[in-house]
């Protein structure tokens, strides 16, 4: 009998369908996501219009973390903004300390906040995520405050989908996508970290991997 | 109104202005197929006329003219030297750069010194939830997308008329567009929205870096003024104040949502019904805002309290609160990084009543777990207990809302259009 320790364990990955995110609609829910789809949409209130529009977003918002190797939806909750914590496997730049060496940690928690406003207004790109965790992050668009709302543009279009916003995070704390000119209209939240990264730009972006990747493992 | 968001709301003194102005009466002509009391009909009408500009100004001075019972008038906007190619003002008041609102409001005042008249010079966006309480009906006026859909959706959740006056200045057109509002099945001004009125709808909108809300506009969206001419914006005004005339003095035939169009090229004018809602509309044209007045002073009131006289289930369940502009801060986040519950309602962003335990820093308000309208799911225990004890020291108003229903309590007697 082959000792246990010999086994190795390989994470089970999605299987990206071929359609890409153009599948999601198609992608059948599994029972963990269901049960979460279900007892979200339970709590759910506000109007008929905002109420399918939560639903919505939350199936394909679900059905993304099935076929998203790196992306995890840990809790959702639809009360009267569309509320989820989730889990996505990027490298995320932190500086604790000014005199110790950048840090990379291997995933971030993200709080996505999608309100009603989403429907008729284009809200500031600063309005849809909150990184929980790691903390500390280096980023020109997170500034220097522990709440660390990502800025992800100077406006987001008038009912933006949320699996987008992931998306769009997914490229800012990977830094595939990138703005670090403090003079740009668009501006910066961190000054120092994007005069640290214009210095340090041969380590830009984190990772080239597409979202859709497999992610690395920890 | 409250002083608490950008624009706040001015009161407007009484004018100076003590000679006797003669009663409308004097020249009031006795309508055709009359069958009310006319005089009655116009002490007792309050309108809000938003979009002082150049249409918007000509609306709220006929309205003064007809001596109604009260106006409330909101503008962002100042007047420039431009303006005086198409406002009714003088060079002196394009060269001191008066606030639209407040000029609107001085000038209404002095030619009707007995109609009472609010100004709110900021953006309509930014108004209190129930500054159109106490508006007997709504007279739009801007050339701002977003504006039109914020008091479009307004007018829907209160059912209030909607008279939307514009001009086409290259074709010569004045318009008029009615939308009655009566129930959830008629137009609103986002269902008409073209691909690039979305766009201009996203272009608009401008926010402070600091995430604390919409910036003043000033970029090139912001700075696209009305290309037209004095007379063709005077006859745009004119003809809603003739539609808000027939419709409170019941002249005419009654009609559903309908625009009235005048071309200036063909000299005709043409009447068509608008097409109902839209069905892909990005706003709820479902839920309805009813005005009603607390048990008592709203900040001594509990959530519960107002629910339950607002007639919602005493478990709460599927209720959802929103008071003034505050969030419900559930946690809120220290210097340290560490999370901490607070529980009250706060300006969002703002510092939470305790600082924290270990650092001894402030502990601020933290956006993802700060909620508008706030779940009575969030609130738990804190349902029971007065507003003023959850932080809304003098609420000035608090939405109460269940799906489709919702019940606006003010302590105010009439929110949009009292005298001091």
């Amino acid at each position: 009998m082959a000792s246990i320790f010999n086994v190795r364990v390989e994470r089970i990955r999605p299987v990206v369908p071929e359609g890409g995110l153009r599948a999601l609609p198609t992608v059948e829910l599994n029972e963990r996501n269901q049960a979460l789809l279900q007892a979200a949409m339970a709590g759910s209130i506000g109007s008929p219009i905002w109420r399918a529009r939560k639903g919505a977003e939350a199936r394909e918002l679900l059905a993304l973390s099935q076929i998203a190797d790196r992306f995890r939806v840990i809790e959702m909750r639809m009360e009267t903004d569309m509320l989820v914590v989730a889990e996505l496997r990027v490298p995320v730049p932190c500086l604790t300390d000014p005199n110790q060496p950048l840090q990379v940690a291997p995933l971030a928690v993200l709080g996505l906040k999608y309100p009603e406003a989403v429907l008729t207004e284009a809200l500031p790109g600063l309005a849809f995520v909150q990184i929980l965790l790691p903390s500390h992050v280096w980023l020109a668009q997170v500034p220097l405050d522990p709440r660390q709302p990502l800025c992800l543009g100077p406006r987001m279009p008038l009912g933006i989908p949320l699996r987008e916003i992931v998306i769009l995070t997914y490229g800012a704390l990977s830094m595939q996508t990138v703005q670090l000119d403090p003079g740009d209209a668009a501006g910066v939240l961190n000054a120092e970290a994007a005069r640290f990264w214009q210095a340090n730009a041969d380590k830009i972006p984190l990772t080239r991997a597409p979202f859709l990747s497999a992610a690395e493992d920890r | 109104m409250s002083d608490a968001c950008e624009g706040s709301a001015v009161e407007v003194l009484p004018a100076a202005v003590t000679a006797a102005v003669p009663h409308r009466r004097e020249r009031l002509p006795q309508w055709l197929g009359l069958k009310i009391d006319a005089d009655g009909r116009l002490d007792d009408l309050r309108v809000a006329v938003i979009g002082n500009g150049s249409v918007g100004l000509a609306i709220a001075l006929a309205m003064s003219r007809l001596q109604v019972g009260g106006l409330l008038l909101a503008d962002h906007g100042r007047f420039k030297m431009a303006s005086l190619l198409t406002h009714d003002i003088s060079p002196r008041d394009a060269a001191l750069a008066h606030q639209k609102a407040l000029y609107a409001a001085k000038t209404c005042r002095q030619i009707s010194p007995r109609t009472p008249v609010r100004a709110y010079a900021g953006s309509v966006q930014s108004m209190p939830m129930d500054a159109l309480v106490g508006c007997d009906l709504v007279v739009l006026a801007t050339d701002n997308v977003a504006a039109e859909v914020d008091v479009g959706k307004r007018c829907l959740r209160q059912r209030k008329p909607l008279y939307h006056a514009s001009v086409h200045g290259e074709t010569l057109t004045a318009q008029v567009r009615v939308y009655r509002n009566a129930d959830a099945a008629g137009a609103c001004p986002a269902c008409s929205l073209n691909r690039a009125e979305i766009e201009s709808l996203n272009a608009a909108a401008q926010y402070k870096c600091d995430g604390s809300g919409v910036a003043t506009p000033t970029g090139p969206a912001a700075a696209v003024p009305t290309r037209s001419v004095s007379s063709l914006c005077s006859l745009a005004a004119d003809l809603a104040v003739i539609e808000v005339l027939k419709h409170v003095l019941e002249l005419g035939p009654k009609r559903g949502d309908y625009v009235l169009e005048y071309a200036g090229y063909t000299n005709k004018t043409t009447v068509t019904t608008l097409a109902p809602r839209k069905g892909a509309c990005i706003c709820d044209h479902d839920t309805v805002w009813l005005p009603a007045r607390p048990p008592r002073r709203l900040g001594a009131c509990s959530p519960w309290e107002l629910a339950t006289a607002a007639g919602f289930p005493s478990d709460l369940r599927g209720v959802s609160f929103a008071v003034d502009q505050l969030v419900f801060a559930q946690a809120g986040v220290c210097a340290c990084g560490m999370r901490r519950r607070i529980g009250r309602f706060l300006a969002p962003g703002a510092r939470g009543p305790e600082d924290c335990s270990v650092c001894r820093k402030p502990v601020y308000s933290d956006g993802f777990f700060s909620h508008r309208p706030v779940a009575s799911e969030y609130l738990k225990d804190a349902v029971h207990r007065p507003l003023q004890e959850l932080g809304a020291v003098d609420p000035q108003c608090v939405l109460v809302a269940a799906n489709e229903r919702a019940a606006l309590f003010t302590d105010r007697a009439d929110g949009g259009a009292t005298d001091p």
